[in-house]
């Protein structure tokens, strides 16, 4: 083979192998509360499925909008709601991670300009195998912008649903 | 049982019907006077509140003690601006990302449920911080009007809004994120006050507008058959 073919091969199985992983990794219904001009913190929601064959790691999540991104759990402790860091969430191989309000969600901190309902902001993802996947974030005042948001995400939940169940 | 013995019980019994009203002793060892005769069937109605509602009402509810607090816009808040009014008790911090702002965005769709006229005007929404610190009343004002210019901030220092928490089993307390942020650990639930100044009921969290507005009307009517 040829130098030149060698190269043409080399470069269309990473691209493939790229393609493919992001293919095996999901994003439904990402947003971010519309927060008061003056909030310091913002939180980001989303579900994410893995399905692929191998778990994935998430260990953290950066953005240009924010000064910092981590990832919290909202739990309950001696009758109070408190925050837990979470340094590593797995997403096992078939499976669904869901952030929602009340849960676990991505806390942003700091945001760099005033964040407005109807703008989009990129989040990137880390996973612990150093693969990122970059998400776009709607900002909405509400989980559901219109009834027929709500049900066009419901429409593509089941969707996945039974491709899922198939995969499996 | 001898006819004369019967007569006797009898008359006992009526005249015990007859007596002067009743103490009543509530949760808080506050008495207060309950008449008997056709209000004594008020009571036993009264005693049985809706199934549904039992989740959330305050069994016996206390009545508040005298508090001295401010508003986002520095006049002192006290047990006097409750009266009159339904309050919704939200109890949060500014830099919470995900419980607060949840709550203070269904609490103004709760709000916008209502009708213009009276229940919306005796319905207040109050948002106690918890982080009063950090929370300063301009940065109060300016994030509660994001949600609902009618929200009212409520703010004081650390001893006193602990002395108001504590008695609505409302708890709070700081926990240190990095070398200059700390966190509020906080019981999320909201708490209404009745008109007449009562713990009387709890909403855990979440919070859903309707739901709540559902609950809202039934509490009100219960409230009235006490």
């Amino acid at each position: 083979m040829s130098l030149y073919r060698q190269l043409s091969v080399a470069v269309a199985l990473l691209t493939f192998s790229l393609t493919g992983m992001a293919a095996e990794l999901q994003v439904e219904h990402a947003w971010i509360r519309e927060a008061p001009p003056n909030a310091k913190m913002l939180a980001g929601y989303f579900t994410l499925t893995n399905h692929g064959k191998k778990d994935k790691i998430l260990v953290g999540a950066s953005s240009s909008a924010f000064e910092k991104v981590e990832m919290h759990q909202t739990m309950e402790k001696n009758k109070m709601a408190h925050m837990q860091q979470q340094s590593k969430l797995t997403l096992s191989a078939g499976k669904s991670l869901e952030f929602k309000p009340g849960g676990l969600h991505l806390m942003l901190i700091h945001p760099l300009n005033p964040i407005k309902a109807g703008q989009s902001h990129e989040i990137h993802l880390k996973f612990s195998d150093q693969s990122e996947m970059t998400v776009n974030f709607k900002v909405t005042k509400h989980s559901g912008d219109t009834p027929q948001q709500h049900m066009h995400d419901n429409a593509m939940h089941e969707h996945n649903e039974m491709k899922h169940q198939h995969d499996h | 049982m001898p006819r004369s013995l019967y007569c006797l019980a009898l008359v006992l019994f009526l005249v015990a019907c007859h007596q002067s009203p009743e103490k009543m002793v509530n949760a808080s060892g506050k008495t207060t006077t309950a008449a008997l005769g056709s209000d004594s069937r008020k009571n036993n109605q009264a005693a049985l509140p809706p199934e549904d509602l039992q989740e959330v009402l305050i069994r016996n509810p206390p009545g508040l003690d005298s508090f001295y607090l401010h508003d986002h816009l520095g006049a002192p808040f006290t047990l006097e601006r409750l009266k009159g009014k339904w309050n919704f008790l939200v109890f949060g911090y500014t830099n919470c990302p995900d419980i607060c702002p949840t709550t203070l965005a269904e609490m103004d769709d709760f709000k916008a449920l209502m009708p213009e006229g009276k229940l919306k005007n005796d319905t207040q929404v109050l948002f106690v911080t918890l982080d009063p610190k950090r929370d300063t009343k301009s940065e109060l004002k300016q994030y509660l009007g994001y949600f609902n210019k009618g929200f009212l901030g409520i703010t004081g220092s650390v001893e006193d809004i602990h002395r108001f928490c504590t008695p609505l089993d409302i708890e709070f307390s700081y926990e240190k994120l990095s070398k200059e942020v700390y966190g509020v650990n906080h019981s999320s639930a909201v708490v209404l006050i009745d008109p007449e100044l009562r713990y009387f009921a709890r909403f855990n969290v979440p919070i859903y507008a309707e739901e709540l507005f559902k609950q809202y009307k039934k509490i009100i009517d219960y409230q009235k058959t006490l």
